[in-house]
């Protein structure tokens, strides 16, 4: 009944395997690394407005 | 012997020398595939309804989960500050933003049978795996926080003191989990969910003026004034419709619910009737409180028994009451939600079983993320002379400037052949979700700028 019922790749064991990793291009490098800095920088950006209405 | 208990079965497929291992898990979710086949064989409407009955879920607890305590307070806070105006239909098009970005997860969980933190790691490495777990483990206890508040808040109008309503939520997300089947679990947070609808007769008490409402939405006037609470409030309104544990949680939650390609329509189906449901929902919460706009109540402060308290006047006890009830349902249906993410999200990054069809002995790592995460959030709530009000005003905020790094992970997997096939987005989605992450990146470089230079906005005419 499960075997009939389930996709193969949907049964607990077929989630052991990983899927092959990706090779990031350069592109796509840059808009990972820009939006990292940008949520880094915003985040400061938070932590000092919450820093100014603390006081 | 109980079903919780049976170890794994072995089973050997004829003519191969495969020998394949069923788990309790496996069998769980092979009885509910097995009734969606049933009802997918019949025809006619009645089993076409209980076909879609049978294959709702992620989509709507998504989006009811979404409407929680901070962007219930966002929505009360909206009302009472600008009432009946721009933001009614910038609300529906948060909620159609939303439908755009959580559409994408239903068809990488049901194309991959992968969770969202799982595929972030196995396709583009750990190193941005962490980065994206980090920025999901901050926001989701951040907000998990804010949702206790919400609970605490909400009860404080009943007079609950606050270490009696943090252990109520504990024993109602308990109740939830203790029969350890995904489908039971679902359908009591369900139940739970379609409470949030309660602040649609506390709008109706308000007797709003419809001819304001529909000119409202055909026309986005008045406008409110270009000012930096303006822009809190755009961002808060922003945030409490679009968030990293939405994209995470539907996608791990269509993975576990096994839904395949053949129940994508469903998907998307169960996806915008969530959004419709969480979307009348907010646009009630503004309605219920724009008479506080009209009678120049200053709501810059309130937290959710202030504004019943500040509304009781107006709709009685008993529609404060709702109004106070619906607070705390939004927290603890959101409590549930969030912290079942980051149980999904650690079980994947870490390979330990993640589902809610796991029995406890086999899920102990799943079950303890899941409720420590509630238990401390709980318990940050009840340290005395915390400033819980900055968390409140900051989680939204931060959940939008998360978002842009979350949505281009999502963009490149849906977008990514191998993994997808056919169901790859088409272009029209693309520039659909292009268009979200443009819209939320802008609005977070604006913040910055309002909080670095704020005499730029006062030089543009706001305050």
């Amino acid at each position: 009944m499960v075997l009939s019922s389930l996709e193969h790749d949907q049964l607990v064991r077929a989630k052991k395997h990983f899927i092959p990793r990706r090779i990031l291009k350069g592109p796509e490098l840059v808009v990972l690394w820009g939006l990292r800095i940008y949520l880094l920088f915003m985040m400061a950006v938070v932590v000092y407005q919450v820093w100014t209405a603390a006081h | 012997m109980s079903v919780g208990s049976q170890p794994p079965q072995t089973t050997r497929i004829a003519g191969e020398d495969e020998v394949v291992v069923i788990t309790h898990e496996d069998v769980d979710r092979a009885h509910d595939r097995v009734r969606v086949s049933e009802a997918r064989a019949k025809r006619g409407f009645f089993s076409g309804a209980r076909l879609l009955w049978l294959l709702v879920g992620p989509g709507v607890l998504v989006m009811l989960g979404e409407n929680d305590g901070p962007s219930m307070l966002s929505y009360a806070a909206t009302g009472a500050k600008f009432g009946i105006g721009f933001f009614i239909p910038f609300v529906a098009l948060t909620f159609g933003m939303a439908i755009v970005v959580q559409e994408m997860t239903v068809r990488l969980g049901a194309a991959t049978h992968r969770g969202h933190a799982e595929l972030i790691f196995d396709r583009f490495g750990p190193f941005w795996g962490w980065f994206s777990m980090i920025d999901l483990a901050i926001g989701n206890f951040l907000t998990l926080i804010t949702e206790f508040i919400a609970i605490r808040a909400g009860l404080g109008f009943f007079g609950v003191p606050p270490w009696m309503a943090v252990l109520i939520a504990l024993v109602i997300l308990y109740a939830a989990l203790v029969s350890h089947r995904y489908w039971t679990w679902e359908r009591i947070t369900l139940a739970a969910a379609v409470f949030n609808l309660v602040f649609i007769p506390v709008a109706l008490m308000t007797h709003p003026n419809w001819n304001a409402v529909g000119h409202a939405f055909i026309s986005w006037q008045p406008l409110p004034g270009f000012n930096k609470d303006t822009l809190l409030i755009v961002l808060a309104d922003i945030g409490a419709t679009v968030t990293p544990w939405m994209l995470f949680f539907q996608q791990s939650a269509t993975v576990d619910k096994g839904l395949t390609t053949k129940d994508i329509r469903f998907g998307r189906i169960d996806t915008v009737l969530g959004a419709t449901l969480a979307a009348a929902a907010a646009i009630a919460t503004i309605l219920a409180t724009a008479p506080l706009f009209a009678h120049q109540m200053s709501a810059d402060n309130f937290q959710a028994a202030e504004f019943a308290q500040a509304l009781q006047p107006i709709i009685g006890r008993f529609g404060a009451s709702l109004f106070a009830l619906g607070m705390v349902e939004a927290g603890i249906v959101a409590s549930i939600t969030i912290s079942t993410s980051s149980a999904y999200a650690f079980g994947e990054v870490t390979h330990k079983p993640h589902s809610l069809n796991l029995p406890m002995r086999q899920g102990k790592s799943f079950y303890s993320v899941l409720t420590l995460c509630a238990v401390a959030a709980g318990a940050i709530v009840l340290i005395p002379g915390l400033p819980l009000v900055y968390v409140v005003l900051i989680v939204n905020v931060v959940a939008v400037l998360a978002m842009p790094p979350a949505l281009v992970f999502l963009f490149m997997l849906v977008n990514d052949k191998e993994i997808m096939g056919d169901l790859v987005s088409p272009v029209w989605a693309n520039v659909l979700s292009g268009g979200v992450v443009f819209l939320l990146t802008a609005a977070g470089v604006l913040f910055g700028i309002s909080v670095i230079a704020p005499n730029i906005f006062a030089a543009l005419g706001g305050k």
